[in-house]
């Protein structure tokens, strides 16, 4: 066993281009996802924060129940929707690096949403009140609520960033794991380990961890600078 | 001092829910001066002054800005008017300038012109050479006073203060009463709420108290002005028309409040030992819940509760003439 864990550092060391391509993949898809979650869920999840309206306890509901979902669910219910014969099968869009994006963004949206309405339900009331009486606009004012609950808004997206980065049940079903195209981090260690080739499982198992701590680390230490 | 209507009220209520918390018949008030809302905790002060500055809409009733009801385009100006600083005021994270600076980039202001104010409003708080210190990190008086040199910097023409000298030490609220009597003196106008009488008293040029979102008689006659000499045995405080003998005290007082029920009146002079007594015409009689309130006009307004006997043993009509009077004693100084 300790053999398969110097190939698998061998790879990463060696620079092998498939290792580094897989690698390159899943961050790319997990970064595009989760940026238009975001541009989404944020915007979302203030407004449930300081608005009251009848039927936002149902939504606030429904988008707890939805961070539960199983990967496979959606990506079995996108499956349904762009597969040939679905709806919108017109569009071409099963096994592209498109519908693991358009899957990976619907599975982070709730959790995005929720976490951003949990951190800023719990602001100052005084600061959206703050903003507005000092003439801040619509747009104005949800950027200073993002650039004041900055810390609990980036734990909000890296938690979606870690929900999709790690996630194979979506890019298997709607990326179909095609070598030098859609195939991610995740499923190259799913298809790796069914094998018995457990290097290039290891070499990307530890590439994700990298990765992760790389992202959690830099954002906050550039939190902790700023503050 | 001028006092225009700047907002009136009529039959405004308001409610979360179906609690109404402010329900008002009718309200002036004015765009100079300083005026005192004041009333316990849980009175309504907070959210009429929230109706005042156009951040919450009123359930009923008419809310009107200079004789215009304020409705969207109306409201939009009574935001630009008036600034609503909070009892405990949000900062922003960062420096003391960027928490003032935040509105006058939102103005589009010039650079040059954005520092310019940040040093003045600073000057006006007495927190000049802040603009650097970290704003969060503050004592919580030097926190409200950065919230009103923020809102101060938005030149509003009415400023609202929503109970500014609570939770303070007496340093600070000394700094904030200096700023406010200042501030008044330059023309602007100020709505400050509290539930410290002897603070509403010190500051205020008109009290209107509130009780359950009600209008509430305030009960205490407020004199402005200042002592003029002392002597052994009393204080002499000078209002713009009479002089008022006072317990001696040590103070550089403002104000004078004489409780309603320490005002006797009378049809002839008499001899007692109440030491002030001036003579004055019935100027308006109003019954409360179970006595009359009666305004007698001595160079300046005095008012007095009695009994409904008094006003028919000593024919208390409007335009009579009465002697007022009242012990030193009963007299305080602020």
């Amino acid at each position: 066993m300790n053999n398969v864990f110097i190939h698998a550092a061998g790879l990463i060391l060696s620079g092998n281009r498939e290792v580094y391509f897989i690698a390159f993949t899943s961050l790319k898809f997990a970064v595009a996802s989760t940026t238009i979650s975001t541009a989404f869920a944020v915007p979302l999840g203030i407004m449930l924060s300081f608005n009251s309206f009848s039927g936002k306890r149902f939504i606030v509901i429904i988008l707890n129940s939805l961070m539960a979902l199983p990967t496979v669910v959606i990506g079995l219910f996108l499956y349904s929707l762009i597969s040939r014969s679905g709806p919108l099968g017109g569009f071409r869009l099963l096994f592209t690096p498109a519908a693991i994006i358009i899957g990976q963004s619907i599975l982070s949206f709730p959790i995005i949403t929720s976490f951003v309405y949990s951190a800023l339900a719990k602001t100052d009331a005084e600061l959206p009140e703050t903003l507005e009486t000092l003439g801040a606009g619509g747009l104005e004012k949800n950027l200073m609520i993002i650039r004041e609950s900055r810390a609990a808004v980036l734990s909000a997206i890296l938690s979606g960033f870690g929900r999709v980065i790690g996630e194979v049940g979506v890019s298997m079903m709607l990326g179909g794991n095609i070598r030098w195209y859609t195939r991610t981090i995740t499923t190259t260690i799913a298809l790796e380990t069914s094998k018995g080739e457990f290097e290039l499982a290891l070499a990307l198992g530890l590439i994700l961890i990298i990765i992760s701590f790389v992202v959690n680390f830099s954002l906050h230490m550039g939190i902790s600078n700023e503050a | 001092m001028k006092h225009e209507a700047f907002i009136s009220i009529k039959h405004l209520t308001f409610s979360y829910g179906a609690e109404e918390v402010i329900s008002l018949k009718n309200l002036t008030l004015a765009d100079s001066g300083i005026t005192v809302l004041l009333g316990p905790n849980g009175s309504g002060k907070t959210t009429l002054l929230k109706i005042l500055s156009g951040l919450l809409k009123p359930s009923n009733g008419i809310l009107m800005l200079y004789g215009k009801p304020v409705e969207n385009g109306t409201r939009k100006l009574l935001r630009k008017m008036s600034i609503f600083v909070h009892q405990n005021p949000y900062i922003f994270s960062g420096s003391v300038k960027h928490n003032i600076d935040y509105g006058l980039k939102l103005k589009k202001l010039p650079v040059k012109n954005r520092n310019r104010i940040i040093s003045q409003v600073l000057n006006e708080v007495g927190l000049s050479g802040f603009e650097h210190r970290n704003a969060v990190r503050l004592s919580g008086g030097e926190k409200h006073r950065i919230a009103m040199a923020r809102a101060l910097a938005m030149e509003p023409d009415i400023l609202m203060l929503d109970e500014p000298a609570a939770h303070m030490d007496s340093g600070s609220r000394e700094a904030v009463e200096n700023t406010l009597e200042r501030l008044s003196g330059e023309g602007k106008g100020l709505i400050v709420s509290t539930h410290n009488l002897a603070f509403a008293c010190r500051i205020a040029d008109r009290i209107i108290r509130l009780e359950k979102g009600r209008l509430a008689e305030t009960k205490v006659n407020l004199f402005k002005g200042r002592v003029s000499e002392r002597d052994d045995y009393f204080c002499y405080f000078k209002t713009e028309r009479i002089t008022i003998l006072c317990p001696p005290d040590r103070g550089n007082y403002t104000s004078a409040v004489l409780p309603y029920d320490d005002v006797i009146l009378s049809s002839e002079e008499i001899n007692a030992s109440t030491q002030n007594q001036l003579r004055g015409t019935v100027s308006g009689i109003r019954k409360t819940s179970n006595l009359f309130l009666v305004t007698v006009n001595c160079g300046i307004p005095v008012k007095a509760l009695v009994t409904e006997r008094s006003i028919e043993t000593i024919k208390i009509v409007p335009g009579r003439e009465l002697f007022v009077s009242f012990k030193a004693s009963a007299v305080k100084l602020y």
